[in-house]
């Protein structure tokens, strides 16, 4: 009878906030969702660019036909790094042809010419780890230059490394973001804890003076605990989940990560409210402070 | 054996003058005490005293031979749950049923379902309030209430009842009724401890003690019936 008697009081709390605690899980999972973007640090380009937009190649171009000795040190220096998935070379009569394609839908010729003329080019499909880290990406690139018969390279990864430069500044934002929802979401599981703990106290109050012990005193404030804490981390760890499937963003450590901070965050708010607002109670008894009249 | 002994008792408010200076009182178990006094006089401190709502500056209250400062504020409950306490303004919860307010001791002290329902009825048929057993408290007149805060007072089966003006918002016929059932209550061996200002109260039970709060100190005095010359 007892343990009914106080399940039934710690279910009318929770009913009661109910509304304000769903919305401070929303609040919380937009805040996950932003420090989920923001921590995604090593595939930053996976998360940001879509991906169409990760068919990233270079060409490199050879100043005359590269032999297999040109070839193999092209291909070993390409070897074994995280910068280049794939590679494909396209010799100078290919590059010839298509360019007659090309010239031919647009009412042209190609003169007689020299296939040899057109050098060989080799293509690069790059990573992701190129769109993540641009700076350094190119300065491999930079390095294949250097080989012998390579006459350049070409590559977006300028390009890249402007938009990185911005996506720099979208990261700070989304932090900030993080933050100040986390905060309004923490603000905002208190207040609602504290809404229903109005009529709690009271009858704690009064259960004090009857003979309660500490433990039954606090049952119903760590039993809402518990049961907001279930639904609103589970609510808050949900939402990104949600939201990145519907605008194809992949967050590899989003459950983990989103799941602690979710956990720490709430379990915090609550925590510390229920503990208040137990004290107040047993204080109202021993002061009598009059707030049985409130 | 003194149920409780008060020895040099202080007690005063922040910013107050002494409510009790070298206050000492003696109460013997099974005893009808009423304490008198004027608003003000400190009634209400010394019940809430007793229940360990307030502390005292100075002195010792023993109970049962064992010093009341030396019971742990976590403890404190086991002592309350041998106290019947009947509030000045019953303290019920108010969108509760009767039965459910009577109940509310015997849930907290972990009762089982059977036992609770046993006692409760026992003690609506005590208090007179079979009929109204399942009315939330809000919709209960005055003497209603007072008798469901009785009700809730004594269904646990306390060792002392402590009353803070029980028959303060009462008219003549309930509070001789309410009297009755302290009576009743005292019969069995209850030991019952009325904070009144009303002087007539000690007139109806016979073999009272009444003590009067005077100066700051408890005095044992003897009611006599006023006669309008």
């Amino acid at each position: 009878m007892t343990i009914r008697y106080l399940l039934f009081v710690t279910m009318r709390n929770v009913q009661s906030s109910i509304a304000v605690l769903l919305a401070a899980s929303i609040c919380l999972g937009v805040a996950l969702f932003s420090a989920a973007c923001y921590l995604e640090r090593d595939s930053l380009a996976s998360v940001y660019f879509p991906t169409w937009a990760k068919q990233t190649k270079a060409l490199i171009a050879f100043s005359k036909k590269p032999n297999e000795k040109d070839l193999k040190e092209v291909i070993a220096k390409i070897h074994g790094t995280r910068w280049v998935k794939s590679y494909h070379l396209v010799e100078g009569k290919d590059v010839m042809e298509l360019l007659k394609k090309k010239l031919a839908a647009l009412d042209k010729t190609l003169e007689d010419m020299d296939p040899a003329f057109f050098p060989d080019i080799m293509e690069l499909s790059l990573t992701d780890h190129c769109l993540a880290l641009p700076g350094r990406c190119e300065s491999f690139l930079r390095d294949l230059e250097k080989i012998r018969h390579v006459a350049s390279v070409y590559s977006p990864l300028p390009w890249i490394k402007t938009a990185y430069d911005k996506l720099q500044v979208l990261r700070r934002l989304l932090l900030f973001v993080a933050l100040l929802l986390s905060f309004v979401s923490l603000l905002m599981a208190g207040v609602g804890v504290q809404l229903s703990l109005g009529k709690y106290r009271k009858e704690a109050y009064l259960w004090n003076l009857l003979g309660a012990s500490p433990w039954f005193m606090r049952f119903p404030c760590y039993g809402q605990v518990c049961l907001t804490f279930v639904v609103g981390v589970a609510t808050a760890v949900s939402f990104p989940y949600w939201f990145s499937e519907i605008v194809c963003f992949s967050f590899p450590t989003l459950l983990l990560r989103g799941f602690l901070i979710a956990s720490g965050v709430f379990l915090f708010a609550l925590v510390a409210v229920a503990e208040a607002n137990f004290r107040k109670a047993r204080k109202m008894v021993s002061g009598d402070d009059g707030s049985w009249e409130e | 054996m003194a149920f409780i002994t008060c020895q040099h008792m202080y007690k005063k408010y922040p910013g107050t003058d002494w409510i009790f200076y070298n206050a000492g009182l003696s109460i013997e178990q099974g005893q009808f005490l009423f304490v008198l006094g004027n608003s003000g006089s400190g009634k209400t401190t010394f019940i809430k005293i007793l229940c360990g709502q307030e502390g005292y500056d100075r002195g010792r209250i023993f109970v049962k031979n064992r010093n009341f400062r030396n019971i742990r504020r976590k403890h404190l409950h086991l002592w309350r749950r041998t106290l019947g306490v009947v509030f000045q303004d019953f303290r019920l919860l108010e969108d509760r049923t009767v039965k459910e307010n009577i109940a509310l001791p015997l849930v907290i002290t972990g009762f089982g379902k059977k036992e609770v329902i046993d006692r409760v009825n026992a003690v609506l048929k005590l208090v007179d309030l079979q009929h109204r057993a399942d009315v939330p408290c809000k919709l209960l007149s005055g003497g209603e209430q007072q008798r469901v805060a009785i009700g809730r007072a004594i269904v646990h089966g306390p060792e002392l009842i402590l009353a803070d003006e029980p028959t303060g918002s009462l008219d003549d016929d309930h509070t001789r009724r309410i009297l009755q059932l302290f009576t009743t209550l005292h019969r069995r061996g209850l030991t019952v401890v009325i904070a009144t200002h009303d002087r007539r109260l000690p007139l109806a039970v016979k073999g009272c003690r009444t003590v009067m709060i005077r100066d700051k100190n408890f005095v044992d005095v003897v009611p006599v019936k006023r006669t309008n010359k």
